[in-house]
Parts: structure tokens; C-alpha cells; sequence
């Protein structure tokens, strides 16, 4: 009785023992290219809440929100286009829900080639056009990206991240991209809770003209587009919340060492649904315009880049309501060595009418002072890139 | 300019006769040289009518004799630079050579662009290309001719062209910050010197030598004399010039990217007037260069700029004949009874050991220069920056690899056979098996 037993969790467990290699084909085992990247952003804070009705409130705490390790393989396929995987997992805001853990904010399986893109998997939601150059990518975020009308939690993540299957179409000789997207957002209950179980909810159109990164010089307008996103929240008889964006970056100057940059976003989204304010779901389903916009110095010597400095304002109004907040951001980076940074920014944001009422303070103050530590190794690059310059001025070679 | 002929480079040769051009510099010219040695005697005649035939890379005809087969460059594939920013000359012809009114010059256009070049079949790859090719074409002249090369780089990279081998005046040398300024994008660069001495020569760029040499920058410069004493010696009708290099395709493909950001960024900062000498990272003198570190200068070998992973060896992963890896190498082809002479020249940085089977040949040359005496081997190394020439008799009819015995570089990506390995193939057998087309053993 205990050999059959024996015998049977033996069979069970060969395929696991197994090396992944033995159960492919006889052919050669290729290495894939493998890129290892990272950011470990680590900062003091220190935050002043002040409103009517409440006593000045001050927070102080280090925060590692936003730290990430992000793996990805590539492979060359069978017609010579690249298929691979991504796994990465983050540190989460100290807000979120699962504290405690991290979360593996991408995990998706992708293909591309020349003229397109393929993801499907879990990555960050393509809820906005351009970038902006404060600290976090969501210290911005309700000014910055198309909120998720799913979710009543205060987790960002759960705006950042979600599910997709999403599809670029490049047209690289005239820098354009067009995307295409279904969405699997995360739902949570009325508690904040994430559902156990839910659908594909939402999807998205974007187009744009974007120079990339090795190019950014070749073009004054590094980048122009407009984007649509559905989302079908269902609520109080509206079944769609729509969300459009437009915005793009310029180069203000063309000086590599001197570098200025404008960058503008806006976003008007319908809502749907009441708009209560007193959630974050009643916020993320408000009638609402966002735009933000920065300006983007970057110093070099040597070509080698030594400090930057940036200054976002953002501002959003709540249609319907007498509720609107705005956001002013200087952010300094000063480079200690390469991948190495010194960080320090203060945020201002101010809320008004209903808002201020709902949320219970009206203004806000953080000044966050800290270290960066980012670093990208490549090994085994046998592929190259899409949007090298070789790639993209001296015909593509795959 | 030295009015001294090359005697020293010719062991083989008689004394080289003195002939003067209307300038009344003395150029060298090979004497026809009767030899007797112990090998002639074992030597036959090659077969009457035999037509002596150049093979790949293609010849570059002079300009002013058009031949548009051979001497047209190809297509840009892509960006091209054709002028200078302003304020930098679109042409640069430096002193230390005759005037175009004093010498008869031989005038050959070089130009430089990126090209996607083939190595075989599935295995392409963005290369710096002479006249669009890989490597670039050969040019051929006589001992003491005067030539003068139009260099054009169409690319936003910078280089020279150095004449490897060739006694020409050091201004002439084409080595950056040493001899000259290093050729602009979109400048033109003119290089004029008398072709000497005779022998297997090579020419190549000497700008940040490591990429792009190897990146395609490299083409055979051939020196022929009057009367050869070899070819007196080894009637040979078939001359073949093979080329060997190796690649690392990954090393190429990310230096390249990076360098040409490196130069898009440059030539901004040059249009502002902000490009300074340390950006260049070029000094005036070496105290210069001391002072620089003191005031925060980091030198580029401090911040381990190299893309990707930083690699201080490179990992050579295709090997080449003439541009090309087996099964895409061409045949070298022999008649029975026939003298064919192969230049091997390495443009690469490995050591090859080219092993002819079935057959001994004679080592005639090296370096360019003949040898006292012949060498009968069938194995002849053939290091960096070297040149070597053999002779080979067919006497042995068949089908016979010619390829390097370091197997290591007959790979392709790692895979055996490929790379520098070829044929020597006799013409007009029908033997009893032929060869096949083999890419995995
Ligand atoms: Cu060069």
C-alpha cells in the first residue's frame, strides 16, 4: 500500500523535477536575452494636513512605496519576430490594502516585431499619454491618469494595474502608434474589498505620433496624441464611463546638455452614476477635467547627466460639483552617480468646495527627501531594439 | 615626400629600377627577375590562354576610368549626411604630397554610409560600408602609382582611413588626433600618396579602430609590380584576395546605437557651439587632459560607458571570408595544371590558421612583402594586421576545404560548420561525389 503510494507521488512529482529544458524539443536550447531592472526609491516624509473643522494634522514617515524589480526575457521566434515574458513585482503605497506584501504588478506574456505589439497579461494600464517628472508616477495620479470606476478602495494600484490583452500598430518612419486595448480592471466591493471574480470591463483606443527615446532630438514635438477609454461600471442606470485624453511633450530646446521640456496632459472624463465625493469610488466616477502640465530641466556635463529640475501644476475640476483641487509640484533629482539619486520634492495640493468637505482637510503639504537607487543590465542582447536608431534610420533588421 | 624607392621590401626582386616621372620623383618599379631555385624545377607551366581573374571583393576602378560595375557605390539604405554643419570644410586636403599639377594621380571615390549587409541567409546586420559594401571594394595599382582617394563620410559617425602597410607621408596616415582631425559627418577627406611598396595591403578605418573596424570598415589595396617575381616564378593566372574577420554582431549592433546617439548629441552641441574638448574627450596635451580630471572630468573608461553588459572581451560569434560566412563564402576555383595566388589579409582581431587540404602550398609573401624563399606548408597562420600570400598548384583534382584550423571560428552563432570555411574547386571534373550544402554536424 505505502509503495503504490510511493510510486504514485513519484509520477506526480516527475514532471515538477523535471528541468524545463528536458521537456522541450531536441533542438538547441536557447538562452533568452534577459534584462534585469530596478528602482529602489526610499524617502523621508514629512506631511501637514490642514482643514476646517480639524486640527492641523502632521504625518512623518520613510516610505518605500513605488520600489520595483522587473524581469523580462526575449526570445527570437520561429519568423524571426520576439516573444517573451514579463515578471515584475512592487513595494506598494503604505496606503494600499495589502501593505504587508508586494505586489506583482506585472506579469505578462508579450510578442512583437517592427510593426506591432502584443501583451497580454497584468502591466500597467495605458490610462494616460505622457509621463510626468514627479518622484512616483502616482503622486499625481488623480490628476494624471483615467481613474478606475471599479474600485472603491484607496489603493493606487488598483488604478495603476490591471489585466489586459493590448495591441500596438507602429508605423516607426513616421513615429506613429496606435493602441488598442481590453481591460480587465480591478473591482472591488463597497468596502474596498477586491471581488473574487470579474469580467473584462473596460477598453480603449489611443493614437499618437511618439519620437523614441534615442531620437528625442530628431523632432521639436517629441510626442502628440489623443486616447478613449470605456469603462462598464453599471451604476445608477449609466452603463459606460468615458474618458478622454489628449497631450503630448516638446522639446524646448535642442541642447543635449541644456535640456528643457514642456509636457501637458488633459483628461475629461464623463463619469457616470451619482458623483459622491465621499468615496474614492464616488470621486473616480465624477464628471471631472484634469490637466497637468510640467516643465522639465535636465542638466548634463559631458553628456553625462548630472542633475534635473521639474515643476508640474495640475488641476481638476469636478463638473457638476463646487468641488476642484490643484496641485503644485517642484521636484529635484541630483545624480550621485550613475543610477544613483538624491531626491527631494514638495507637493502642495489645494481642495475646494464639496471636496475639501469630503475628503476633511483642504490643504495639503509634503516634502519628501530621499534616495534613488535604479539600475537596467541586459545579457545576452541578441535581439536589439524596435526604435534603435539603426533600427529606425538604416532600415529594421531583425 | 621620400624619393626613396621601397629596395629594402624586395628580397625576391633584383634591385628595383629607377623610373622618373615628369615631377622627377623617383618611383619603384619591380625589374623583372629571373629566378632559379630548387622549387621551379617541379613546376609546370599553367595551361596557355589562362586569363587571370580577380574575384570578390570587387575592384574598384579609378574614376576617371568609369567601369560602373565595379566602381559605383550602392544606394544608400538609409540617413545619410551629404554636407558638413556649417562652418566645418566639406572638403579637407591636407600637405605632404604632390599637387594634382605635379603628379599623374590615379583618383579612386571611397564613401561611407550604414548598410544592412548579409552574412548568410538569416543573419543580417547594420555595418559601416565602403561604397555600400562589406567589406569594401579592393583597390589595385601598380607599384609607384600616385592615387588619390576621395573619402566621403555619408555617416554621422567619425573615422579616416588608414593605408595598413603603405610607407605613404604621415599626414597621409589617416590616424585621428595623431595625424588629422578625424573625418566630419558629411565632410570629404583626400587622401593622395605614391602606392608603395608593392605586395598584399589593406586598408581601414582607424577611428575607435575596435568597432569600426570590425563593422566592415576594411578593403584590400593590392600593389602589383611590373614584373612580379612571384608570378615569374608561379605562372599564376587566378589572383583571389580573401579577407578574414570576425564579429561579435551583439558588441556591433550596441556600440553602434550608442555611438551614434553619442554623435547626434555632438553634433547638436557642435551647431550650438557648446562641443567642447572634453565632451570630445580629446585634449590639446596631456597636461591639459591632467587638469581636466582635476576639475570633475570623468575619463569615459571610468564610468564603464560600454552598452549593455560592459564588456571589456568581446564574444566573436561569426567569422567571414570577403564579408560572407559559409555555406555563403564564394568557391575558390583551379583548373588542373593551373597556379592560382590567394592574399589572405586579417582585418579582424583573431589569429587564423587557414589549412589547404589535399594540397602543399607555397607561402610567397608576408606582410605584403615577398619572402627570400618560399615555404612549402599547407597550414599558414595569419595574425591581426597581417597579410600572407600563397600559391597553390593544381595537381590534385577534386573538391578541397580551405578553411581555419582554430574550428572555433568555422561556427555560425556557435554552430559547426560555418564561418571561414570554404572550397577550393577544380573546374571541369566530374568526380565521383560533389559537394553539398552542410550547416549542422
Ligand atoms: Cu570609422
Amino acid at each position: 500500500m505505502r509503495r503504490w503510494a510511493f510510486l504514485i507521488l513519484g509520477a506526480l512529482a516527475a514532471p515538477v523535477l523535471a528541468s524545463p529544458a528536458s521537456a522541450r524539443d531536441v533542438g538547441a536550447d536557447v538562452v533568452p536575452r534577459i534584462t534585469i531592472g530596478g528602482r529602489l526609491i526610499s524617502t523621508l516624509n514629512a506631511t501637514w494636513l490642514q482643514g476646517d473643522g480639524r486640527d492641523d494634522d502632521d504625518l512623518y514617515d520613510v516610505s518605500i512605496a513605488d520600489t520595483s524589480i522587473l524581469t523580462r526575457f526575449d526570445r527570437r521566434l520561429f519568423d524571426r519576430s520576439v516573444g517573451g515574458a514579463v515578471v515584475g513585482l512592487e513595494f506598494p503605497d503604505p496606503d494600499a490594502d495589502f501593505t504587508d506584501s508586494v505586489f506583482y504588478h506585472r506579469v505578462f506574456a508579450f510578442l512583437w516585431d517592427r510593426g506591432y505589439q502584443v501583451e497580454l497579461g497584468r502591466t500597467k494600464l495605458r490610462n494616460f499619454l505622457v509621463e510626468f517628472p514627479t518622484l512616483r508616477d502616482d503622486d499625481l495620479l488623480r490628476f494624471t491618469e483615467i481613474l478606475n470606476g471599479f474600485s472603491n478602495s484607496n489603493t493606487e494600484e488598483y488604478h495603476q494595474f490591471g489585466n489586459h490583452l493590448a495591441l500596438d500598430l507602429f508605423w516607426p518612419q513616421r513615429f506613429l502608434q496606435v493602441t488598442g486595448y481590453l481591460a480587465q480592471r480591478i473591482e472591488t466591493d463597497p468596502a474596498g474589498e477586491m471581488k473574487e471574480e470579474f469580467d473584462l470591463n473596460s477598453g480603449g483606443l489611443f493614437l499618437q505620433r511618439t519620437v523614441p527615446g534615442p531620437l528625442k532630438f530628431s523632432s521639436r514635438l517629441r510626442q502628440l496624441g489623443v486616447g478613449w477609454d470605456a469603462q462598464k461600471v453599471d451604476v445608477d442606470g449609466d452603463t459606460w464611463k468615458h474618458a478622454f485624453v489628449a497631450g503630448g511633450v516638446v522639446n524646448l530646446t535642442m541642447d543635449p546638455l541644456d535640456h528643457w521640456e514642456a509636457v501637458a496632459q488633459v483628461i475629461y472624463d464623463t463619469g457616470a452614476g451619482d458623483r459622491d465625493l465621499t468615496t474614492d469610488q464616488g470621486r473616480a466616477l465624477a464628471e471631472s477635467v484634469a490637466v497637468a502640465a510640467a516643465v522639465n530641466y535636465r542638466h548634463s556635463t559631458f553628456q553625462v547627466l548630472r542633475w534635473k529640475a521639474a515643476l508640474t501644476a495640475a488641476y481638476k475640476d469636478y463638473r457638476d460639483e463646487d468641488a476642484a483641487e490643484w496641485s503644485v509640484v517642484p521636484t529635484f533629482q541630483y545624480r550621485l552617480g550613475d543610477g544613483m539619486g538624491l531626491l527631494a520634492q514638495y507637493q502642495y495640493t489645494r481642495r475646494s468646495g464639496d471636496l475639501a468637505t469630503a475628503v476633511g482637510f483642504d490643504q495639503e503639504h509634503t516634502v519628501q527627501i530621499g534616495l534613488s537607487f535604479d539600475f537596467e543590465t541586459t545579457f545576452n542582447d541578441y535581439i536589439g531594439e524596435r526604435q534603435s536608431i539603426l533600427n529606425m534610420e538604416h532600415g529594421y533588421v531583425r | 615626400m621620400s624619393d626613396k624607392a621601397p629596395e629594402g621590401h624586395h628580397p625576391v626582386s633584383e634591385p628595383p629600377r629607377r623610373t622618373f616621372l615628369k615631377t622627377g620623383l623617383a618611383v619603384a618599379g619591380a625589374a623583372a627577375a629571373g629566378l632559379a631555385t630548387k622549387a621551379e624545377a617541379a613546376i609546370p607551366k599553367s595551361p596557355p590562354g589562362g586569363e587571370t581573374r580577380f574575384v570578390a571583393p570587387p575592384l574598384l576602378s579609378p574614376s576617371a576610368a568609369p567601369d560602373p560595375g565595379h566602381q559605383t557605390p550602392l544606394p544608400a539604405q538609409g540617413r545619410t549626411i551629404e554636407a558638413p554643419l556649417h562652418g566645418i570644410p566639406a572638403v579637407v586636403e591636407p600637405t605632404g604630397a604632390p599637387r594634382d599639377d605635379q603628379v599623374a594621380y590615379k583618383t579612386f571615390d571611397l564613401d561611407l554610409q550604414i548598410a544592412r549587409h548579409t552574412l548568410l541567409p538569416g543573419v543580417e546586420a547594420h555595418m559601416l560600408a565602403f561604397n555600400g559594401r562589406v567589406p569594401g571594394p579592393t583597390i589595385r595599382v601598380m607599384e609607384g602609382d600616385w592615387v588619390k582617394v576621395r573619402f566621403k563620410n555619408r555617416t554621422e559617425l567619425m573615422h579616416t582611413i588608414h593605408w595598413h602597410g603603405m610607407d605613404v607621408p604621415y599626414t597621409m596616415d589617416g590616424v585621428p588626433w595623431v595625424t588629422q582631425d578625424p573625418v566630419r559627418p558629411g565632410q570629404t577627406f583626400i587622401y593622395r600618396f605614391q602606392a608603395r611598396p608593392a605586395g598584399t595591403r589593406f586598408y581601414h578605418c582607424h577611428f575607435g579602430t575596435l568597432l569600426h573596424m570590425q563593422s566592415g570598415m576594411h578593403g584590400a589595396f593590392i600593389i602589383e609590380k611590373p614584373n612580379d617575381p612571384i608570378r615569374q616564378r608561379f605562372p599564376y593566372t587566378r589572383d583571389y584576395v580573401l579577407i578574414l574577420t570576425s564579429w561579435d554582431l551583439n558588441f556591433i549592433r550596441e556600440e553602434l546605437n550608442a555611438m551614434l546617439r553619442r554623435m547626434k548629441e555632438r553634433m547638436l552641441l557642435m551647431e550650438l557651439g557648446k562641443l567642447d574638448p572634453q565632451t570630445m574627450g580629446v585634449f590639446r596635451t596631456y597636461e591639459d587632459f591632467q587638469r581636466a580630471l582635476e576639475s570633475g572630468y570623468m575619463p569615459p573608461y571610468t564610468t564603464q560607458r560600454l552598452a549593455g553588459e560592459g564588456r571589456a572581451t568581446l564574444n566573436f560569434n561569426f567569422f567571414a571570408i570577403n564579408g560572407k560566412c559559409y555555406p555563403s563564402t564564394e568557391n575558390l576555383l583551379i583548373r588542373e595544371g593551373e597556379w592560382i595566388r590567394i592574399r589572405l589579409i586579417n582585418a579582424g582581431q583573431l589569429e587564423h590558421y587557414m589549412h589547404l587540404h589535399g594540397h602543399q602550398f607555397f607561402i610567397v609573401a608576408e606582410d605584403g612583402n615577398d619572402l627570400p624563399e618560399p615555404i612549402e606548408q599547407n597550414t599558414v597562420r595569419v595574425s591581426p594586421g597581417k597579410t600572407a600570400d600563397i600559391v597553390v598548384y593544381g595537381n590534385n583534382p577534386g573538391y578541397w576545404t580551405f578553411h581555419d584550423h582554430d574550428t572555433r571560428r568555422v561556427t555560425n552563432n556557435g554552430i559547426y560548420p560555418g564561418g571561414i570555411l570554404t572550397v577550393l574547386a577544380y573546374e571541369g571534373i566530374d568526380g565521383p561525389y560533389a559537394p553539398k550544402v552542410a550547416l549542422d554536424e
